[in-house]
């Protein structure tokens, strides 16, 4: 899952950055509100968390351009406001989700990971497709009420095509969604991870769509 | 309250009312009855001297009386009240009486229901008139009875009236007290609705609202600095904890380590910052009574405070150069100190290389004021930020505040230090040329000689 953190903090945009990528998101940083709207047009991302001061281009505005634009990702503000009309006035213009500074970085993981199922249409943490059970709390797939041991990327592919079920993935989509903007990657790295999964898995979960990308049906 | 002090205020008028109703009363009464008896005494007096007229001494002492017509028909008429004389001799003998049952005390008034006159006739005789006077005693009884109906009717009217008045006048206590119950129960947007400011409430009214103002200022304020004071910890309190979380969520690398507590050394280095600022701010707000005022040379004080800071003009380029006629003021050394490096340390980070920042002093003639004046070549103000310059945590550009260092508060300290010498402190800017920031305090002394102007 992919995450932008907005944060001009430069010591706590790093802390997150390294936390979170250790939960299996992919990251990218932004330290001002211009860097976050090139950013948001650019990338699909999977969840945005938000201080609402940064420099350039407030939060605040950045929030309501997002949701003008019509994207659904889900927003969690992170800030040092605490007052409850800031709350109220970020939620009422589009955010998910409100974390006052300071958190516990495991509450704002679990908050993300939950926004991100939410906005899938599915708040259990448990994904049933065929055989295969993910539970997306602990990370772990069985397969038969057996676990599987994957690694994180083929995790983070088996859940962005089971979170997708029934829709087309593209490689490059894949991509977008398992790398951050710092880690260099080509698409047929895609196709060596999902040929592992499916040795683990079995070959009929995931199908291939060739030359487009990958489908889990639903 | 309100009721109770309507209460009193209607019986005290009451009472005023009564003590004013019963002294006029009794004045009507005692006039009335004095007019009346002094006409019946003159009348009386009018036929004694008829009858002592009358009255002609004869032989052996006896006397001979041959009363008028009228003065006859005055003493003998047929109905009504029948006044009466009595003539006595000089030896006290009774010569003669209109009617043959009279008790009189000799020259005596003191006949009850009777009204007496007496005077003296030829030859020694003394006459005596007098009459029933009943009627007249009826007569005032019934005035004295329509005085106190009056009287008690204008009583009651009154109290009516003034149970209303008060209570009208009243009213405006009533609101200002609900208004006053509001605030103190928390609602700070409570006013008095006041309607005629002239009269005395509306006064006491609007200087309510006055305070009520004031007050929610001050709360105002004292909140926005809390949640200021809250943000500005809270940003490095989020910092430590985060990093401090994630260097304990697993086993690190030695390097890994050093990083996670160098970064919680900056987080508590910048929270340390924010605490001795905000501290600094308290104290230069708290009127310090404690400490003793001295003279202070101002130009001494910005001598050492351009010396101090020589290292950090240098560093960026910054020419520092002070002119002006000494100042001496009256005040505590170590704040004007700390308010003027605030101020120049300001002038020069916000500066451009090559830049220059010129401290010059004067005295206002004749108002006992001097001014300090600190000019800069920098970056300047936006118009709409300069009212706030001097706001708590108030910051042009954040970012760049940040990088170099900055708190927000400076100018809020210098500002509360400056204002608890009596003085104010005022900014003057344009964008890309340059602010000017106008000290004014009031000064002990002055010496018109022009220092040379000193380049560091």
């Amino acid at each position: 899952m992919r995450v932008l953190v907005i944060e001009d903090e430069a010591d706590l945009a790093s802390t997150l950055g390294r936390a979170l990528d250790e939960a299996h998101f992919a990251v990218d940083i932004a330290g001002d509100g211009e860097e976050a709207q090139f950013m948001l047009a650019e990338v699909g991302y999977d969840a945005v968390v938000l201080d609402l001061m940064v420099p350039k281009r407030s939060g605040w505005t950045l929030l309501q351009d997002l949701r003008r634009s019509g994207a659904r990702t889900p927003v969690l503000i992170l800030t040092a406001l605490d007052a409850v009309e800031d709350r109220v006035k970020a939620l009422d213009l589009g955010a998910d989700d409100y974390l006052p500074k300071p958190f516990a970085i495991s509450e704002l993981v679990a908050r993300l990971r939950a926004l991100v199922r939410r906005s899938a249409g599915n708040p259990s943490p448990f994904l049933v497709v065929g055989g295969i059970t993910i539970d997306r709390a602990a990370r772990i797939v069985y397969r038969e009420n057996a676990a599987v041991d994957l690694t994180a990327r083929e995790y983070a592919i088996l859940e962005l095509l089971v979170r997708h079920r029934g829709t087309l993935v593209t490689r490059s989509a894949i991509c977008e969604h398992i790398y951050s903007e710092s880690s260099d990657v080509f698409s047929n790295v895609v196709d060596v991870h999902v040929a592992s999964l499916r040795r683990k898995l079995g070959s009929e979960v995931i199908q291939t769509r060739r030359g487009q990308g990958y489908i889990v049906n639903a | 309250m309100r009721e109770s002090l309507r209460v009193r205020l209607v019986l005290w008028y009451a009472l005023v009312l009564t003590v004013v109703v019963v002294l006029y009363g009794g004045a009507v009464v005692y006039q009335s009855w004095r007019s009346r008896t002094a006409g019946v005494d003159a009348e009386l007096e009018g036929y004694a001297r008829e009858v002592a007229t009358a009255l002609r001494p004869v032989e052996g002492g006896r006397f001979d009386l041959e009363l008028p017509a009228a003065a006859a028909s005055y003493f003998f008429r047929r109905e009504g009240v029948r006044p009466y004389y009595v003539i006595w001799s000089r030896d006290g003998e009774l010569v003669d009486q209109s009617a043959p049952d009279l008790t009189v005390g000799y020259k005596g008034r003191s006949v009850p229901g009777r009204r007496e006159v007496s005077l003296q006739a030829g030859a020694g005789a003394t006459v005596l008139v007098g009459r029933d006077i009943t009627d007249l005693r009826r007569e005032q009884w019934v005035l004295v009875l329509n005085v106190l109906l009056a009287g008690v009717a204008t009583l009651v009217a009154s109290i009516f009236g003034g149970w209303f008045v008060a209570g009208r006048a009243l009213a405006p206590i009533r609101r200002i007290s609900q208004a006053a119950e509001a605030m103190s129960a928390g609602d700070l947007h409570a006013r008095i609705a006041v309607e005629h400011t002239e009269t005395e409430l509306g006064q006491v009214a609007s200087t309510l609202n006055d305070a009520f103002d004031r007050l929610r200022m001050a709360v105002d304020q004292e909140r926005r600095f809390t949640a200021d004071v809250s943000h500005e910890l809270r940003t490095p309190i989020s910092v430590l904890r985060a990093e401090a979380e994630w260097a304990l969520n697993r086993e690190r690398t030695p390097q890994q380590y050093k990083h996670a507590l160098a970064v919680c050394r900056r987080a508590a280095r910048r929270m340390q910052d924010a605490v001795d600022h905000m501290l600094a701010l308290v104290r230069a707000e708290a009127i310090d009574e404690a400490r003793e005022l001295l003279p202070v040379d101002i130009h001494v004080v910005i001598a050492d405070v351009t010396e101090w800071l020589a290292p950090m003009a240098q560093e960026r380029g910054v020419r520092v150069a002070v002119a002006g006629v000494p100042l001496t003021v009256k005040g505590d050394p170590e704040r004007l100190r700390e308010a003027l490096t605030n101020v120049i340390t300001n002038a020069i980070l916000y500066n451009r290389p090559g830049g220059s920042v010129t401290v010059t002093t004067r005295e206002i003639s004749g108002t006992g004021t001097g001014r300090i004046e600190i000019m800069d070549s920098g970056v300047g103000i936006p118009a709409e930020a300069i009212p706030r310059v001097f706001d708590r945590f108030f910051r042009v550009d954040p970012a760049r505040s940040r990088d170099l260092g900055g708190s927000g508060l400076g100018l809020s300290i210098a500002r509360a230090i400056f204002v608890a010498h009596g003085g104010e402190i005022t900014c003057a800017s344009e964008l890309g040329t340059g602010s000017v920031f106008v000290i004014a305090l009031p000064i002990l002394t002055s010496d018109a000689a022009l220092c040379s102007p000193t380049t560091l």
